[in-house]
């Protein structure tokens, strides 16, 4: 289903990237990751001013962040912020049009309840690059969705 | 101080099992860091068991209102029913012996106290469950049983579940001295 | 959590008292960490009468270590822990607007979370300084100790594990700070957040 899905840790250090085998060039989709991170900064912060006034919504405190910004016709960047800023971005193909936005917004539900429950193994220190089996076989799976 | 000299009060209040799970895992790290070998930490994993155990049944009895058990079998229901109570994860009791002297406690597809636990290489020899064995030694011993626990499979290690060969050793009288069998 | 299972606390509890007395164990590497067989006067000591505080403070004195070391291990587990609850609790929590929805969120639902109840007071003097104070703190009521002195003392053990839970769950929110406690009277304990200015 995805192209690419980085979880990046609260200082932006990479904790899992795993990209599609079928993609040629995977130096762009880190390129895309890390320019990622930037807007992703700023709409979580956006979110956090807007929440203390009256503005109606709850989207202005959600944890989705949505398309990041009109990309190319190639790809699609989603990006998803949590509380303690772990985030989780996922690069989609453009052109897939079966693909909807509460797929998008399942997927990285299901990315956070996996990274919670990866994060109650006391051996993992949290903040650094995951290891753990499980999760890495979760994230190839919805990969290869 | 309320609890100066007495047993606690019987309390209603509840905890999340996950908060158990963590502070547990916080715990193993933490030995795991300090001591060398692994078989030591076994050792201090078993005695911690031990303690909590034989504290843990008052409350258990406290909580439940059983008569004494009369066999080993109603034992074996008792800790069954008491990982239901404390932790929501119970076991299933089978695999008796033919003399009816041992039995196992098995948890398919899981360990009871650390679900999402994943092992590095180098601590394989660490047993995360021998917690579970000391609780059971320590509130056995207070209801004067001697009991005997092995892991005969560890869900962490990648076996198919988590289970706990219990056996009856004797039964213990006052008059056993302190420290000799 | 709903979806998760809740027990009875008496179970964590126990946990949280032996996690110092298997620091201690530690420091005194001439045991073999197997208790051996009590008696049955013993057993019923265990039953009636929580750890007893005052025995670990001998060893303490006879291995000529300091209570440091052992509760900057026990503020270590609880950063641990802090850190990884929070994450879990937060999973469905929408995000906070700034620092004081933060502790206000520690003081009412992760501690309704950990201890059943609420902190009984937030004060704050708007500048990073937080002071949370708990009048029936949990862990407080648990053991005996001979006298008002030692119990100051051994209170320490207790209240230092809970600094490090506050401590973890703020840093997993991106907060620095310093959290220490004191038990003030029987029971009561007060928790005082300072949060590093850059």
């Amino acid at each position: 289903m995805a192209l690419c899905i980085g979880v990046m840790g609260s200082d932006n250090q990479p904790l899992l990237i795993k990209i599609s085998p079928s993609i040629q060039n995977p130096i762009d989709y880190h390129y895309m990751l890390y320019s990622a991170l930037d807007i992703v900064e700023e709409k979580s912060q956006i979110s956090q001013k807007t929440a203390g006034l009256n503005i109606s919504g709850a989207e202005h405190r959600d944890l989705y962040l949505g398309l990041l910004y009109p990309s190319s016709d190639e790809v699609k960047i989603y990006a998803y912020c949590t509380n303690t800023k772990v985030k989780m971005i996922l690069i989609v193909d453009a052109t897939n049009t079966a693909l909807k936005e509460t797929d998008i917004r399942n997927t990285v539900k299901r990315l956070h309840l996996a990274y919670s429950n990866m994060i109650m193994n006391p051996f993992y220190e949290v903040g650094s690059p995951i290891g753990a089996k499980s999760f890495h076989n979760f994230v190839e799976s919805i990969i290869a969705q | 101080m309320s609890s100066k000299g007495k047993a606690p009060l019987l309390d209603a209040s509840k905890v999340n099992a996950d908060l158990i799970k963590l502070t547990y895992g916080a715990l193993v790290a933490q030995i795991v860091k300090d001591y060398e070998r692994p078989e030591d930490v076994n050792k201090q994993l078993d005695k911690l068991g031990y303690n909590i155990g034989v504290r843990l049944v008052e409350d258990f009895i406290a909580h439940h209102n059983i008569p004494r058990c009369l066999d080993f079998r109603q034992t074996a229901e008792r800790i069954q029913q008491a990982f239901r109570f404390y932790l929501g994860m119970q076991p299933s009791v089978g695999n008796w012996s033919p003399a009816g002297n041992e039995f196992s406690l098995t948890w398919e597809q899981t360990n009871p106290i650390g679900d999402f636990v994943e092992f590095p290489d180098h601590l394989r020899p660490l047993q995360y469950s021998r917690v579970l064995c000391g609780a059971i030694r320590g509130g056995c011993e207070m209801v004067q049983i001697d009991v005997t626990i092995n892991i005969a499979r560890e869900f962490l290690l990648a076996d198919s579940a988590t289970e706990l060969r219990v056996k009856f050793n004797k039964r213990l009288e006052d008059a056993l001295p302190v420290g000799e069998d | 959590m709903a979806d998760t299972f809740s027990g009875p606390s008496f179970l964590y509890h126990l946990l949280a008292n032996e996690l110092s007395v298997v620091l201690f164990n530690e420091l005194d590497k001439t045991s073999d960490g197997y208790a051996p067989l009590p008696s049955l006067k013993a057993r019923k000591h265990a039953r009636n009468n929580p750890p007893e505080v005052e025995k670990l403070d001998e060893s303490m004195k006879r291995l000529n270590v300091t209570p440091d070391v052992v509760l900057s291990k026990l503020e270590g587990m609880g950063y641990q822990v802090g850190l990884r609850l929070i994450e879990r609790l937060l999973k469905d929590h929408q995000r906070f607007k700034d620092e004081l929805e933060i502790m206000k969120y520690i003081c009412t639902d992760l501690w309704k979370y950990i201890y059943d109840k609420q902190i009984d007071t937030l004060r704050t003097n708007n500048h990073g300084t937080y002071v949370f104070t708990d009048n029936t703190f949990k862990p407080l009521t648990f053991f005996s100790v001979e006298g008002v002195d030692q119990y100051y003392a051994a209170a320490a053990r207790f209240i230092t594990f809970p600094c490090g839970i506050i401590r973890g769950a703020l840093s997993a929110l991106g907060i620095r700070s310093a959290v220490s406690a004191k038990a003030t009277t029987v029971t009561a304990c007060v928790f005082e957040v300072i949060v590093e200015r850059s």
